[in-house]
């Protein structure tokens, strides 16, 4: 699934392994999600969105509906 | 803050590795050194005690490390598992019955269970660090 997990982690200047560390997950785990070879849980979701204060699908872009990321 | 957490995480479970390390390397040092001579052949049964032992080692590393490596394992890391464990499994109901059916017509030899313990791990293995790192 494709993500902005990538520039919001940029944003904030924080490097795989401290996301990681914020979010309770392995380094490799957000490269995973960053690079779209694993889909978060729901509540790992729901952490990102948190953390980033954005919505669910600020973050996610759902494919399937072809849907733009609100600004 | 969130790479001290990553860094504490991964010094935990080096730790749990390293404990399971440990203990299959001295009871495979202990079983070398007193059954050298038969070890695969199974020419003299070994010692009920070193077997006992062994087993009870055996068990209790794969429970309770399995244990302690789940508290520290992340939903992507468990679903890496999930997959290589699937596919270990799979290679070993492929192997098994057929084997086990051709040696029941005197076809081939009797299937070893050592040859399908080290397909099932050698699988789990490779699977293992295939999905964890392609």
């Amino acid at each position: 699934m494709k993500n902005r997990l990538r520039v919001l982690r940029a944003q904030r200047g924080w490097s795989q392994a401290e996301l990681g560390g914020r979010l309770g997950v392995s380094r490799q785990a957000v490269n995973a999600i960053e690079t779209g070879k694993h889909d978060p849980s729901l509540p790992l979701a729901f952490r990102l969105s948190r953390l980033f204060e954005l919505g669910i699908e600020e973050i996610f872009e759902d494919e399937q509906d072809g849907g733009k990321w609100r600004v | 803050m969130g790479e001290q957490r990553d860094r504490q995480r991964q010094r935990r479970k080096r730790i749990i590795i390293g404990g399971l390390i440990i203990i299959g390397f001295a009871g495979g040092f202990v079983t070398g050194f007193t059954q050298a001579d038969s070890l695969f052949t199974g020419a003299q049964a070994w010692p009920a005690p070193l077997s006992i032992g062994l087993a009870v080692a055996y068990v209790s590393m794969l429970l309770g490390g399995g244990y302690a490596m789940s508290r520290q394992t992340d939903e992507f890391e468990l679903q890496t598992q999930y997959k290589a464990v699937a596919v270990a499994a799979a290679a070993y109901i492929l192997i098994y019955p057929p084997w086990f059916l051709l040696w029941m017509a005197d076809l081939v030899r009797e299937p070893m269970h050592g040859a399908l313990f080290i397909v099932f791990w050698g699988s789990l293995a490779l699977s293992s660090l295939y999905y964890r790192f392609r």
